[in-house]
C-alpha cells in the first residue's frame, strides 16, 4: 500500500542524485525549522506566563515583600479608598487552604486510586478490567464544574449530618473540631471529597499504565517461589512500579492544587487558617479558600490596582509550585520506564527508609488521636471511657497485629497467608467498586437533573427583557465558537509540533521541548487565563472572546502534540525508509507517508484536546468572558457551557437551575462522545499500523 | 547413577559399627530414590480451545536432570509449567489428567499452590531478579514462609550463594543491587533464590537461552553439583546441552512425548523415526 504513495512522490524528485538538489534540502531546513517553531511554543509558553506574570505582580511583590508569603491576614481596601495604606495581603491562609484540601484528597485518593489500579492491572479478568479502565479513563475527562456543581447541590447537605456526627463523637480530634459551624457543608472537607474524586480517575488510570509495565516474569518468579498472590503484588509488583505510581501521584497533586471550579463551589469561601495555639481551627469542618478559589473570586473585579498585582502574585505562586510538582513527577515517571529498560536501581536504600519513616509518622499520629480520644472519653466517663466503641476498635487492631505476629510463626502460617491474601485482594476491589461507584453516582445525578429541561426551551435564545423565561442557546454556540476558535489555533500548532518531536525529536532539544510540553500540561488552567488576560484583555481593553479562544488554545497545545507524537511513532521505520529510499525529501514523506498513516492519531488527538476545553471555566471567567446575551462577536465577552453553569448555580429561578443541569448533561455528553470516538479511533488506527 | 543417589557422610559408614542398619538405611534411600518424584499420566492442556498437550505420561526420577527437548511450539515448556501449576495464571486453562508429586496429585482441590510452588521451584529464560540488593533477593522465600532468625538468614544467603557458584563474586556486595550483576550472574542468584526454599523439584524454562556461552558453561557446572538433591527438569533447545547435562531426554512434538529414555539411547539409537530427524537436525 504504501508503494504507489512513495512512488508518486519519487516521481517529483527523481532526477535528484545522491547529494539532492539545494532546493530538497532547503525544503528540509524550512520544514524541519517550520515544526520547530510549533514544538517550541511549549518551553516559551512556559517562559512567558513566568513573566507576564511576574511583570503583573511587580507592584504587589515590591508592596508586601516577603511578608506576601507569611502573612496571615487578607485585606484588601475597599475600592473607595483613595491610599493604598490600609492594604494588607498576606497569602498564607490560601497556602494553607490549598495543601489542606490537597493532603485530604491524596489521603482519600491514593489508597483509593492505587487499590483500583492494582485491581484493574493484576487481578481482574481481561473482560471486566478493560470496560472498567475504559470508564475510568473517560471520567478523568469530565469537566471540574460539573464535579463542583453536584458537589455543592448533592455533597454538601448530606455532609451537614456527617460533619455532624464527627464532631460529636471524635470532636476532641483536632481536625474534626468544628469551631465555625457553616450549616451548609461547603467548607475544606468538602472540597477535598471532591478533589478526591476528581483525581481519582487520574490516579487510577496512570498507575495501571505503570503496572501494566512490570514484567510478567517477575510476578512470576515471585509466585515460583512461593508468595501468594498478594504477596508477589505488595513486594515485587508494586515494588518494581514505586517510582511510577509515586509520580502518578505527584501528577494527581499536580492537578489537586491547580484545580479551581469544583473546589470554588464547595469550599464556602472565607480566609481560614489553623493556629498551633488552638489545634481546633485546624478542623476541616471550616470554610476556606484555596488559591485558586481566592483567585476565582476576587480576580474578576479587583478592588485596586494593588489587589489585582497581588492577586497575580498568588497565581505566580502558584504556577511555581505546580511547576516544581509537575517536573518531579515526570522525572519519576521517566525514572520508572528507563528501570523497565534494564537500568539499575541504586535508590532502594533510600525508599525503603522514607517508607519506614511514614509508616512510623502514621503510628505515631494514630497513636496520638487514640490518645486525645481516650483522654477525652476518660474525663467524661470514667473507667468505662477505655471501653468506649473508638477505643474497643483500636483494641482489636493490636489484637489483629499480635496474632499475625503469632500465627506467622505457627503450623496456621499458609492458612493465614491464604487468608491475608484474599484480604488484600478484597480490598482492591472494595476500592474499585468504591471509586467506580461514586463515579456512577455522580454520572446518573446529572442525567437525572438535566434531562426534564433538555427540550426545544433549552436551545431558545435568551430574552434580554425577561430573564427568567430560560434559553440555552448562546451558551451553546459561545462554547462552539470558543473551542472552534483555539481548535484552530491549538490544533496545528499541536500536530506540527508532534512531526517534530516524532520525527527530529530523538536528541537533546527534543528532550526539553518534550518536558517542557509536559509542564505547559500541568499548568492549572486558571492560571492561563491569567496570562491570556494579561496578555490580551489589559492591552486592548476588549476582545476577551479571543483571549477566552487564546487560553484554551494553550491548553490544547500539549495534548494534540504529545498525541501525535505518540501515534507517529507507531508508524514503522521501514515506510520512512522506503520512501527516503525512492529519493522523497523528509517533507514529502512526512506529508504523504507518515501523516497518512498517523491519521487516525491525529484525530484521537485533536479530539481529546476538544473534550479537555470544552468544559473549562476557570480561564474563561479570569479574562471576563462571560455574558447572558446571544451574539458571535469574539472581540467582546462570549457565553459558554461552563461559565453559565457557574453563574447559575445560585440562581433564584427553577427553571434556571434546572436549565444548567441540562447544561452540565450537555457537557459531559460532548465530552464522553468525544472521548468514546477519540478511543475507537485510536485503537482502530493503532490496529490499522500494527497489521502493515 | 546407583552411586550418586546414596547421599550420605563419607566418614559416617566406616565410623558405624551397626553395619546391617546402615544397608537397610541405603537400601530404604535406594528404593525411595528410584521411586519417581513426580509421575504424569494422561495430561491433556488447553489453550482455551486450542490442546497444547496431548495425552503425555512421564515420570520425573529424583536426584538426576530429566531434559525436555523438541521444536519451538511442542508444548515442552508448557508441559513444565503445568508441574508447578504456573499456568493457572492464564486465562482459558485447563488440565485433564493427573500430576502426582510424591503419590500426591498436584492438581487436587484440597492443594495449597503456594505451598506446591515451595516445593516446586522454577528458573525462568532471562535472569529475572527482583529490583533489590542481592541478599533481598536470596532471602525474599525465607522470609515470606516466615524466617525471622537472622544467623539462619545470614546461613541462607551463604549456603545457597555457595552452592550457586556466586558466593565468591558477591560476598562483599550483598547489599548491592542485583540488577548491578551480570545476566549470568543474575542468573545464577535466581537460581540460589530458590534453592532458599529448599524445594524438592526445580524447574528450568531455558536457563541458558539468554546467557553468552561462558555463563552457559557456568550454569552447566552448577546442574551437575546440584543433581545429586534434587530432580531437576531442564528445557532445552540446545541439543548438546541436553546430552551433556541430563541423564533422560523427552522429546515433545506437537504436544505429544514421542519418546522418553535415557539420554545417550536417545541421542544414539532412538527408537522413533520423528526423534532420529529431530537429534539429527533434519528439522527444528
Amino acid at each position: 500500500m504504501a508503494v504507489p504513495t512513495t512512488s508518486s512522490g519519487s516521481g517529483i524528485n527523481s532526477q535528484r542524485t545522491r547529494g539532492g538538489s539545494s532546493r530538497s534540502l532547503r525544503t528540509d531546513r524550512i520544514f524541519r525549522s517550520g515544526t520547530l517553531i510549533a514544538a517550541g511554543t511549549a518551553p516559551v509558553l512556559i517562559i512567558a506566563i513566568g513573566i507576564a506574570l511576574f511583570i503583573a505582580s511587580k507592584r504587589s511583590i515590591v508592596a508586601n515583600g516577603l511578608g506576601f508569603f507569611v502573612g496571615e491576614k487578607w485585606k484588601p481596601n475597599p475600592p473607595t479608598a483613595m491610599m493604598h495604606v490600609g492594604n494588607i495581603f498576606g497569602a498564607l491562609p490560601f497556602v494553607y487552604g490549598t495543601l489542606l484540601t490537597s493532603i485530604i484528597a491524596l489521603a482519600l485518593a491514593v489508597p483509593l486510586g492505587v487499590g483500583s489500579a492494582i485491581f484493574l492491572a493484576e487481578i481482574a479478568p481481561r473482560k471486566l478490567s478493560a470496560p472498567l479502565s475504559f470508564f475510568v479513563e473517560m471520567l478523568a475527562a469530565v469537566p471540574s464544574i460539573v464535579y463542583g456543581y453536584w458537589g455543592l447541590s448533592y455533597l454538601c447537605p448530606i455532609l451537614v449530618g456527617v460533619e455532624q456526627w464527627l464532631t460529636n463523637n471524635f470532636g476532641h480530634i483536632p481536625c474534626f473540631a468544628t469551631t465555625i459551624g457553616t450549616g451548609t457543608g461547603q467548607d475544606f472537607f468538602a472540597a477535598g471529597l471532591v478533589l478526591t474524586l476528581m483525581i481519582l480517575p487520574f490516579i487510577t488510570a496512570v498507575s495501571r499504565d505503570v503496572l501494566q509495565t512490570v514484567p510478567v516474569a517477575q510476578r512470576e518468579a515471585a509466585l515460583g517461589l512461593g508468595a501468594t498472590r498478594w504477596e508477589a503484588i505488595r513486594t515485587v509488583v508494586l515494588r518494581y512500579a514505586s517510582s511510577g505510581i509515586i509520580g502518578a501521584v505527584m501528577l494527581g497533586l499536580g492537578r489537586a492544587l491547580g484545580e479551581t471550579m469544583a473546589v470554588t463551589m464547595v469550599i464556602g469561601g472565607s480566609v481560614t487558617i489553623g493556629h498551633l495555639k488552638n489545634l481546633a481551627t485546624f478542623s476541616i469542618f471550616r470554610s476556606g479558600y484555596t488559591m485558586t478559589s481566592l483567585l476565582m473570586d476576587q480576580y474578576p473585579s479587583p478592588n485596586s490596582n494593588l489587589h489585582a498585582s497581588a492577586l497575580t502574585q498568588l497565581a505566580l505562586t502558584l504556577f511555581l509550585i505546580t511547576v516544581v510538582v509537575n517536573a518531579i513527577a515526570r522525572g519519576l515517571v521517566w525514572l520508572t520506564a528507563m528501570k523497565a529498560g534494564g537500568g539499575s536501581d541504586n535508590s532502594a536504600k533510600l525508599k525503603s527508609l522514607i517508607g519506614a519513616v511514614i509508616r512510623y509518622a502514621l503510628l505515631l499520629v494514630v497513636f496520638l488521636v487514640f490518645l486525645m480520644q481516650l483522654s477525652s472519653d476518660v474525663k467524661t466517663r470514667g473507667v468505662m471511657g477505655f471501653l468506649g466503641g473508638a477505643e474497643i476498635i483500636v483494641y482489636l487492631m493490636i489484637a489483629l497485629w499480635v496474632a499475625s505476629r503469632v500465627v506467622r510463626r505457627s503450623k496456621w502460617q499458609p492458612q493465614w497467608r491464604r487468608m491475608a491474601s484474599a484480604a488484600g485482594i478484597a480490598a482492591c476491589a472494595i476500592c474499585t467498586l468504591v471509586a467506580v461507584g461514586a463515579l456512577i453516582g455522580l454520572l446518573t445525578y446529572v442525567v437525572q437533573h438535566g434531562m426534564p429541561a433538555l427540550n426545544a426551551g433549552f436551545f431558545h435564545k435568551p430574552d434580554p427583557d425577561n430573564p427568567d423565561s430560560g434559553g440555552m442557546l448562546h451558551a451553546v454556540v459561545g462554547t462552539a465558537e470558543l473551542v472552534l476558535m483555539a481548535a484552530m489555533v491549538g490544533i496545528p500548532t499541536g500536530i506540527l509540533g508532534g512531526i517534530y518531536l516524532s520525527e527530529f525529536g530523538n536528541d537533546r532539544v527534543g528532550f526539553v521541548i518534550r518536558f517542557f510540553t509536559d509542564l505547559l500540561n500541568g499548568v492549572p488552567s486558571i492560571v492561563l487565563g491569567i496570562f491570556a488576560y494579561a496578555l490580551i484583555v489589559v492591552t486592548t481593553t476588549a476582545y476577551q472572546g479571543v483571549a477566552g479562544g487564546f487560553a484554551l488554545a494553550i491548553m490544547m497545545i500539549p495534548t494534540v502534540m504529545r498525541t501525535t507524537e505518540e501515534l507517529m511513532r507507531l508508524v514503522p521505520d521501514s515506510l520512512r525508509e522506503g520512501s527516503l529510499g525512492l529519493g522523497a525529501t523528509n517533507a514529502r514523506t512526512v506529508w504523504k507517508v507518515v501523516l497518512p498513516s498517523a491519521r487516525g492519531g491525529i484525530l484521537t488527538g485533536a479530539l481529546l484536546a476538544v473534550a479537555r476545553v470544552s468544559g473549562e471555566t476557570a480561564p474563561l471567567i479570569m479574562v471576563g468572558c462571560s455574558s447572558n446575551l446571544f451574539h458571535l462577536d469574539p472581540r467582546h465577552a462570549l457565553a459558554s457551557l461552563p461559565v453559565t453553569i457557574y453563574v447559575l448555580r445560585n440562581a433564584p429561578s427553577n427553571l434556571a437551575i434546572q436549565q444548567s443541569w441540562s447544561a452540565a448533561l450537555v457537557l459531559v455528553a460532548l465530552v464522553l462522545v468525544a472521548s468514546l470516538l477519540a478511543r475507537v479511533i485510536s485503537n482502530r488506527s493503532i490496529a490499522a499500523t500494527r497489521s502493515g | 547413577m546407583e552411586q550418586r543417589t546414596i547421599s550420605m557422610q563419607p566418614g559416617e559408614a566406616v565410623l558405624s559399627n551397626t553395619t546391617s542398619v546402615q544397608a537397610a538405611q541405603v537400601q530404604a534411600v535406594e528404593a525411595k530414590a528410584s521411586l519417581p518424584r513426580i509421575t504424569v499420566k494422561n495430561l491433556n492442556c488447553y489453550y482455551g480451545k486450542t490442546q497444547a498437550i496431548q495425552s503425555v505420561s512421564l515420570d520425573i526420577l529424583p536426584n538426576q536432570v530429566t531434559a525436555l527437548i523438541g521444536p519451538s511450539g511442542c508444548g515442552k515448556s508448557t508441559f513444565l509449567r503445568t508441574l508447578n501449576r504456573m499456568n493457572d495464571r492464564v486465562a482459558g486453562w485447563r488440565v485433564e489428567g493427573s500430576v502426582m508429586l510424591d503419590g500426591a496429585d498436584i492438581y487436587a482441590r484440597s492443594v495449597d499452590v503456594v505451598q506446591l510452588r515451595c516445593k516446586v521451584g522454577m528458573v525462568f529464560q532471562r535472569p529475572n531478579p527482583f529490583p533489590m540488593s542481592i541478599r533481598d533477593n536470596i532471602l525474599y522465600g525465607p522470609r515470606l514462609h516466615g524466617e525471622r532468625n537472622q544467623a539462619r538468614l545470614d546461613e541462607i544467603v551463604e549456603r545457597t550463594l555457595t552452592q550457586a557458584a556466586l558466593w565468591d563474586e558477591v560476598k562483599n556486595s550483598l547489599n548491592k543491587s542485583a540488577f548491578d550483576l551480570s545476566g549470568g550472574q543474575q542468573q545464577r542468584l535466581c537460581i540460589a533464590r530458590v534453592l532458599a526454599v529448599e524445594p524438592e523439584v526445580i524447574l528450568m524454562d531455558e536457563p541458558c537461552s539468554a546467557l553468552d556461552p561462558n555463563s552457559t558453561f557456568r550454569i552447566e557446572q552448577l546442574l551437575a553439583e546440584l543433581e545429586s538433591r534434587f530432580a531437576i527438569v531442564i528445557v532445552t533447545h540446545n541439543l548438546q546441552q541436553a546430552a551433556r547435562v541430563s541423564e533422560r531426554t523427552a522429546f515433545f512434538l506437537k504436544g505429544e512425548l514421542i519418546e522418553c529414555s535415557d539420554t545417550a539411547d536417545l541421542f544414539s539409537n532412538p527408537r522413533d523415526k520423528r526423534t532420529e530427524d529431530y537429534v539429527q537436525g533434519r528439522f527444528g
